[in-house]
């Protein structure tokens, strides 16, 4: 099962991918979710923040509306101006009452310090005065690098006409007031600035030194009196909740983990397919071999049921050939010539032959069980050399001492028959066959050798395999219906080349203790 | 053909009608087989079949009977088998008999010969059961 090591299939991966695409997308939605909750939350809070710093600078512009009131009753004058206006600039940095002229405006009245009475106010000062209304109107915030001051202007018709009271604040945009801490503020880096543009020198108000805003901020107007100032706000902390805002990344987590474990679940189930395929593929191809061999195994037995047919019908052929053989050199008697005799003595060799074929063909396939009886193997030899003489030129030398064992004699018969004329066979141009016989450990062993030119070594293993020979007539079942019939015997038979060349073929058969023989 | 082994005449009355009784439906290698018998000086008598065999069997006494064994009408196992009373047989056959064709036939059968059988191996069986030929 650990074919492909650690390389996951492309199913896998796609599916792994797949899952953890999705993930991927639900997290980034479900962050977008939360961000614009987030969003929302911080818009509504910062609306709120900006209202409650309006109404926190009308608390303060309030002493001033009451102040300008106070100028109109006495009629703009000085004096007045100058009791009543303490009272304001114990908060403040300076109050001014200011008049009106051609050119601008001029300071009439002081409290506080950085205006001379007779002078112009500064231009910016002027600016705001000339703007100032009933309601409070608030100047830019006058940045030196340092300090920052604020100023408010109030004029006609709370003011008398012509004139105008300004209030100059020194504020502190950071600091900590109080009324800035409780909610919405809580939450909230907050900053005011007098202008639409948060330019750092416009700065207001603020409880944050984090300045500029960095992130999500929004934006709220801050009415202050007939002119704007401008609120930005981030969050300090996720404004939507805990669990919303953590929601993305639990699902995040969890998707990867179910694209992991679903990816390992597919990975196994691929292997297992992929083993159960190879599996099938194997005995598949085990089952095309073994398919094959039957079918090689009965194309041969349909060959051998055929041959063994053959061989059957030319028995009886043969038999009447062989006695009109006989009856013709009956007839002649001592007529006969030698010419007649020679083609005669040809005629009987090739009708034996022809019984030898015809008897190799049914044998092979007859494999009838041994059926032994106590055989001579002298005997055998003898009888075997007379009915297949040697043809002229071969010398058949025979070693065999007196030998009784254990065969079918039909079978041992040919036996010896077939390895003879194979011998003869091998030596067309004559030579010598040695037949030789011992005893050796319960084993009968004998040799037929031929002088003939031998095996090649590349046709060595096959030499007893049915239907193979190299010999260009021949059925090639001699030596295969040899080994099966001393195979059945118990016994074993070999082919090897001998020392002079030529073929020596070795059969061991067992003598086999048979009670008759035990008391010979 | 269950009781008809005994036959009319008790075997010992019987005449010899002939040595040999040649049993083949092969018309040439029966021929033949009479032929080489006859040149030895043995007298033939032929059957074509098993049941022309069993009828000369039942009636008649020979020397012996060369038989071949896959016949029509009756085969020679079976022939054997019917008959009680049988001179000495000899099958001559070109099929090799099971051993529960052997156990069948039992000792009635006294050698069992392989076509094609040489025409010395044949007198030489025949020898073997009659000795010579009368008249030799």
């Amino acid at each position: 099962m650990e074919r492909g090591g650690w390389r996951p299939s492309p199913l896998t991966v796609g599916v792994t991918l797949v899952v953890a695409a999705a993930t991927v997308l639900g997290f980034v939605l479900t962050n977008r979710s939360v961000a614009s909750q987030n969003q929302a939350l911080l818009k509504s809070d910062t609306t709120q923040a900006a209202e409650y710093v309006s109404s926190l600078v009308t608390t303060i512009g309030a002493p001033l509306q009451a102040l300008a009131s106070g100028v109109t009753l006495t009629n703009a004058s000085p004096t007045a101006f100058d009791t009543e206006a303490k009272l304001a600039a114990a908060a403040a940095g300076a109050v001014i009452l200011a008049r009106k002229t051609s050119t601008g405006f001029v300071v009439t009245a002081v409290v506080g310090k950085g205006f001379t009475v007779g002078q112009p106010p500064g231009a910016a000062v002027e600016a705001t005065l000339a703007k100032a209304g009933g309601d409070i109107t608030p100047g830019p915030v006058n940045y030196n690098g340092k300090t920052a001051t604020l100023g408010f202007a109030v004029g006609p018709p709370l003011a008398p006409t012509g004139t105008a009271i300004y209030e100059q604040l020194q504020i502190s945009p950071f600091l900590a007031i109080t009324a800035v801490q409780g909610a919405p503020f809580r939450v909230l880096r907050a900053a005011v600035y007098a202008t639409r543009e948060p330019t750092q020198d416009q700065l207001v108000l603020s409880n944050t030194h984090s300045l500029p805003l960095v992130g999500p901020t929004a934006v709220a107007a801050v009415g202050v009196g007939s002119e704007k100032w401008w609120l930005v706000a981030s969050a300090r902390t996720p404004l939507a909740g805990d669990f919303p805002n953590a929601a993305p990344y639990i699902i995040l987590g969890v998707g990867l983990l179910l694209a992991l474990a679903i990816g390992s679940t597919v990975e196994v189930l691929v292997r297992r397919h992929r083993y159960a395929t190879n599996l099938v593929a194997e005995r598949t191809a085990e089952l095309d071999r073994s398919h094959a061999a039957l079918m090689r195994s009965e194309r041969l037995s349909a060959l051998g049921e055929m041959a063994s047919t053959i061989g059957h019908e030319l028995r009886n052929p043969l038999a009447a050939v062989i006695n009109a053989h006989f009856m013709v050199r009956h007839t002649l008697g001592t007529t006969i010539t030698p010419d007649i005799d020679r083609h005669l003595d040809m005629a009987e060799r090739q009708t034996t032959r022809a019984a030898t074929l015809a008897d190799n063909l049914t044998a092979f396939i007859r494999h009838r069980e041994p059926n032994p009886v106590p055989i001579d193997l002298g005997a055998v030899v003898e009888e075997v050399l007379e009915a297949t003489p040697a043809p002229s030129g071969i010398e058949v030398e025979v070693d065999v001492p007196p030998l009784v064992f254990q065969a079918d004699s039909d079978q041992f018969t040919q036996v010896i028959a077939n390895l003879i004329v194979n011998g003869f066979q091998a030596m067309p141009d004559g030579g010598t066959l040695r037949v030789q016989a011992s005893t050796q450990g319960g084993h009968v062993v004998l040799t037929i050798a031929d002088s003939g030119s031998g095996v090649e070594a590349a046709t060595m293993d096959r030499v007893f395999d049915p239907f193979f020979t190299t010999k260009a007539s021949g059925t090639g079942l001699g030596l295969a219906i040899v080994s099966r019939i001393v195979e059945a015997h118990g016994g074993d038979v070999s082919l090897r080349n001998g020392a002079t060349g030529g073929a020596v073929v070795t059969v061991r058969l067992p003598i086999a203790s048979a009670p008759e023989l035990a008391r010979r | 053909m269950t009781s008809g082994g005994t036959g009319s005449v008790p075997f010992e009355a019987r005449t010899l009608r002939a040595d040999v009784l040649v049993v083949d439906d092969e018309a040439d290698v029966r021929r033949s087989m009479c032929e080489v018998l006859r040149t030895s000086g043995f007298s033939v008598v032929e059957a074509e079949d098993g049941a022309a065999a069993f009828g000369l069997l039942r009636e008649n006494r020979y020397g012996m009977v060369l038989l071949d064994i896959r016949m029509p009408k009756l085969d020679g196992v079976s022939l054997i088998e019917a008959l009680v009373e049988l001179p000495p047989v000899v099958v001559h056959s070109a099929f090799s008999l099971s051993a529960e064709e052997r156990q069948r036939l039992g000792v009635k059968v006294v050698q069992y010969l392989h076509k094609p059988v040489s025409p010395q191996q044949l007198l030489g069986a025949v020898h073997g059961i009659l000795g010579p030929a009368p008249g030799t």
